[in-house]
């Protein structure tokens, strides 16, 4: 432990100077802007713990604070559901929920702090340098520039929901969303991701938390260690995702499945109360929870019985009570509840998503080799996994089960059927983050059967793993760091990070101000200070809906909508890609669409600036 | 004018002027011996800058798979060159290929390596500059930039050139474009003195200046006028799709949009079309250099006579 102590010194030395920019401080705006966004963030933070904490209470018993602060999240993401849908988002409805939350403070609630131990706020500690000058840079990342905050700017810009064909993102459940929107009310562009650090870190102890319950301080140490030690979770921490929350959800509501008795009585803040709450949060954050959710309700089954059959059903339906407006929504607009990913009209020959497009291969041996090949022939910027993981966690698999079969523990099983849920989906590695916590905690177990070799050896593969796991990120924050420190102009590394942000720029500075600027195969959504259509998602899903549904129209279809500029990257698709698809259909459904978009503005759109392959189009009648 | 099908035998053929009827029958029956099309798949590689490949007077400069333009190929002896780091929009002048600002570079062919002399503009220019191989004129976002290669010291003009319309330059006259209330118009300085040459609500854009002529391309067609006599000529033609005029000893040409696709097309009448998009065309004397389908081509003419001015 001694030595293990002195190699987290080591590392915590060492990431900081990696990332911190010597002889380069912190200028006043980058500064202003941390305060601000962190103040936004603890703000935030504070009135759900407040809200969150009053609702679990029950008399004479202590609520757990991050369970607290993750239940007023969530009851935030519902409530502004039908705050921002009636158009009442703004200053008033954000001060009264901010208020509402922060009143709950006045009952006192008794919140209990997680078990810990000195190696995980080590690692804590270390992580969250990088992690922070990541949440403080301005953001970049693709996910973050087409939805996790073009999201809520464009809600802000409409004054309400958005979605539908022409914003197939916005049609999503969005409670995550919500709470992005109010926090950057409060904090400014870096309060989502400095709110999702707080969130990351919280997930954090609260896995050391219940690995250490169960298992004993390494154990606790081990799980933490196995989520920090991957690069597809520490990718995450200081962006403003949806994955982590899902995670601390599921983690929350295996937690009180765990604490769950025969002769449980309900009530919210019961661990029958606290299952369904915490499984229906993380089942209308993240439709790839639903894996683990099962896996966790089955834990909770097998502690009732196997013959409550009812209460059961009446969890789940309480749990499903959390997404069904968000489905509700979807019907009231004519959609197909599960849309986007279900629902585009049959005339249309879209398919939202490929699973055989991740991965190394969905033949019955890929299968079988599946966790092998997900930690040694993972790759972060490929088709391949898209991301990593720690080795260790390959290492301890065949402990954990093991030792699962012996103690018939139930978070095998659990995490057995989050694994299966992920494998029968996209083999995208950041799909199985949700479940994380259910398999870390699964393999920590396992680390207290070991002697003291065992533990050791799962140490050090830990450690061998590292460079691969956190060079790729590391490099991308240092790369970061100067524009996230005031040392590099936010423009500067917007220009060479965000593709097409020339023309960005351009229509920003040249387009009329109220007219509605279309971004076809284009992502920067978060950066165009315009009202914007369509956008991007997967496959550049909405541009091939357009071009699909109206042909050589769509330009037509765009100017009766009021838009007057085109911002349309020169895409290509690669049939490399999609091996999976006939020429035919590879033909029909990609490059059939692209092609007939580029001869659509030849024809009627006029040139008026481009940047390698983004170009802006002028269509307002040539 | 006839406009150019491509024979099933993939001869190409060009149809110059009002004769072009006659000459398509002459023609017909003979192989087309006095025009020469000369492939250049050195150049072929897609560029970040779609303006490019160029001419540069003996020289064509084009990308590689790079998509910078990093390389030189000299016409009449096919010899080739790299162009040491080369830039994704330089200015282009025969023999000079010249980058200022964050490609920093000056080469002067047949050499490869960049002058360590070359003038450094710090200043992030808002479009790729123009030059002669003498001077330089550089857009940037608050005024126009005017200096010699050779020399240090710069002139700025107090203007407000458009983002990614580079100026146009030949010896003493200079033109630019503008843009305003969301239209852009033609500005050029015209002894030591800003005069503005095309500001109606229509859009004028992609100037070019060659010898006392500036020309541009509008809504309704490409234009000229002659700074000296203020003649102004219009070839009435739907340019729309063009990224760059190109504008050499009076003869302008442009990208066409024929109603189906995009040809080539001269104002001394000669038009290179067919299958496909035939783009970015640049001309100087009998050589015109155009993408064809995405192949660089050259087409030596044979002589032809002029219809400018």
């Amino acid at each position: 432990m001694t030595r293990a102590l002195l190699g987290l010194l080591v590392v915590t030395v060492g990431l900081t100077a990696a990332v911190l920019q010597e002889g380069q401080p912190w200028t006043s705006e980058a500064a202003v802007r941390a305060v601000r966004g962190l103040c936004g963030a603890l703000l935030w933070g504070a009135s759900a713990t407040g809200l969150g904490g009053a609702l679990l209470a029950r008399p004479g018993r202590p609520v757990g604070a991050i369970a607290a602060g993750a239940c007023g999240l969530g009851v935030f993401g519902l409530i502004l559901l039908p705050v921002v849908g009636l158009g009442l988002l703004g200053p008033v409805s954000l001060g009264v929920l901010l208020v509402l939350g922060l009143s709950g403070w006045v009952r006192r609630p008794t919140l209990l702090l997680p078990q810990t131990s000195i190696v995980v706020v080590l690692l804590l500690a270390a992580w969250s340098v990088p992690g922070l000058l990541d949440a403080l840079s301005p953001p970049v990342d693709t996910d973050e520039v087409y939805q996790h905050l073009a999201l809520p700017r464009l809600m802000w810009e409409h004054g309400g929901l958005v979605g539908g064909f022409l914003q197939p993102d916005g049609s999503r459940p969005l409670p995550v969303h919500m709470v992005w929107t109010a926090a950057s009310w409060a904090g400014g562009e870096a309060a989502p991701k400095l709110l999702h650090l707080l969130w990351a870190i919280a997930l954090a102890l609260k896995v050391g938390d219940l690995a250490q319950r169960r298992a004993g301080p390494e154990a606790g140490a081990l799980a933490v260690a196995l989520l920090l030690g991957s690069y597809t979770f520490v990718r995450e921490l200081g962006l403003a995702y949806n994955n982590l929350p899902a995670a601390l959800w599921v983690l929350l509501a295996l937690d009180a499945a765990l604490a769950l008795e025969p002769d449980d009585t309900g009530g919210l803040g019961s661990p029958r109360g606290r299952l369904a709450l915490f499984a229906g949060m993380a089942l209308a954050c993240k439709y790839t929870s639903a894996g683990a959710v099962l896996g966790v309700f089955l834990v909770a089954w097998h502690r009732l019985g196997w013959a409550r059959v009812g209460t059961m059903a009446v969890l789940t339906a309480t749990a499903l009570a959390w997404v069904v407006p968000w489905w509700l929504r979807n019907a009231a607009e004519g959609l197909h509840p599960l849309f986007p990913y279900l629902g585009w009209p049959e005339d249309v020959p879209l398919t939202f998503m490929f699973p055989e497009k991740y991965g190394v291969g969905r033949a019955p041996l890929d299968f079988l080799w599946l966790p092998w090949n997900a930690t040694v022939a993972a790759r972060t910027d490929t088709f391949a996994f898209l991301g990593r993981i720690t080795p260790a966690a390959l290492a301890l698999a065949p402990v954990a089960v093991l030792a699962g079969f012996r103690r018939r523990d139930p978070v095998l099983l659990a995490a057995l059927v989050a694994g299966a849920a992920w494998a029968a989906g996209p083999h995208w590695l950041r799909y199985l983050l949700p479940a994380a916590p259910v398999l870390v905690v699964c393999a920590a177990d396992g680390v207290a059967t070991l002697g003291r070799l065992g533990r050791s050896g799962a140490w050090m593969v830990w450690w061998l793993g590292l460079p691969a796991n956190l060079g790729p990120w590391l490099a991308d924050v240092v790369d970061r760091a100067p524009a996230a420190v005031g040392a590099e102009a936010r423009d500067e590394l917007l220009a060479r990070r965000v593709h097409g942000y020339g023309a960005v720029r351009w229509v920003n500075e040249h387009t009329p101000q109220d007219a509605p600027v279309a971004l076809l195969f284009a992502w920067p959504t978060l950066y165009v200070d315009r009202p914007s259509l369509l956008g991007s998602v997967e496959d550049h899903i909405p541009s091939r809906y357009l071009m699909l549904r109206h042909g050589p129209g769509a330009l037509a279809h765009l100017q009766s909508l009021g838009v007057t500029h085109v911002l349309a990257n020169r895409v290509r698709f690669l049939k490399k890609a999609y091996p999976f698809l006939s020429d035919e259909a590879f033909e029909t459904a990609f490059e059939a669409p692209a092609r007939d978009l580029e001869q659509a503005l030849l024809a009627d759109g006029v040139l008026v600036y481009e940047e390698g392959r983004f170009g802006v189009w002028r269509i307002d009648g040539r | 004018m006839l406009r150019h099908r491509r024979q099933r035998d993939h001869r190409h053929r060009v149809l110059i002027g009002p004769l072009g009827l006659l000459v398509a029958v002459a023609l017909a029956a003979e192989p087309a011996a006095d025009l020469q099309v000369l492939p250049l798949p050195w150049l072929d590689g897609p560029c970040q800058d779609p303006r490019y490949p160029r001419l540069a007077g003996e020289w064509a400069v084009g990308c590689g798979p790079s998509g910078r333009v990093d390389r030189a190929l000299h016409l009449a002896t096919r010899r080739t060159v790299a162009l040491e780091g080369g830039a994704v929009s330089p200015g282009v002048a025969p023999g000079v290929v010249y980058a200022p600002t964050r490609d920093h570079g000056l080469w002067r062919l047949p050499s490869g390596e960049t002058d360590p002399q070359a003038p450094l503009v710090p200043l992030a220019g808002i479009a790729p500059p123009a030059t002669d191989g003498d001077r330089v004129a550089l857009a940037l976002a608050d005024g126009l930039q005017l200096f010699r290669l050779d020399e240090r010291i710069r002139h700025t003009w107090d203007a407000s050139p458009a983002p990614w319309y580079p100026p146009a330059l030949d010896g003493e006259l200079v033109a630019w474009v503008t843009r305003q209330d969301g239209s852009e118009d033609i500005w050029a300085l015209v002894d030591d003195q800003a005069v503005p040459v095309a500001t109606t609500a229509a859009h004028e854009r992609h100037v070019a200046v060659s010898g006392d002529l500036v020309g541009w391309v509008s809504d309704d067609g490409v234009h000229t006028w002659d700074a000296r006599t203020g003649a102004r000529q219009a070839w009435p033609t739907d340019a729309h799709t063009t990224r760059r005029l190109s504008l050499h000893d009076g003869v302008a040409c442009w990208e066409a949009w024929n109603g189906v696709d995009v040809d080539v097309a001269c104002s001394d009448g000669v038009r290179w079309g067919g299958e496909g998009h035939q783009r970015s065309p640049d001309r100087q004397g009998g050589q015109l250099l155009v993408m064809d389908r995405g192949r660089a081509l050259l087409l030596v003419l044979p002589e032809a006579p002029s219809t400018g001015p």
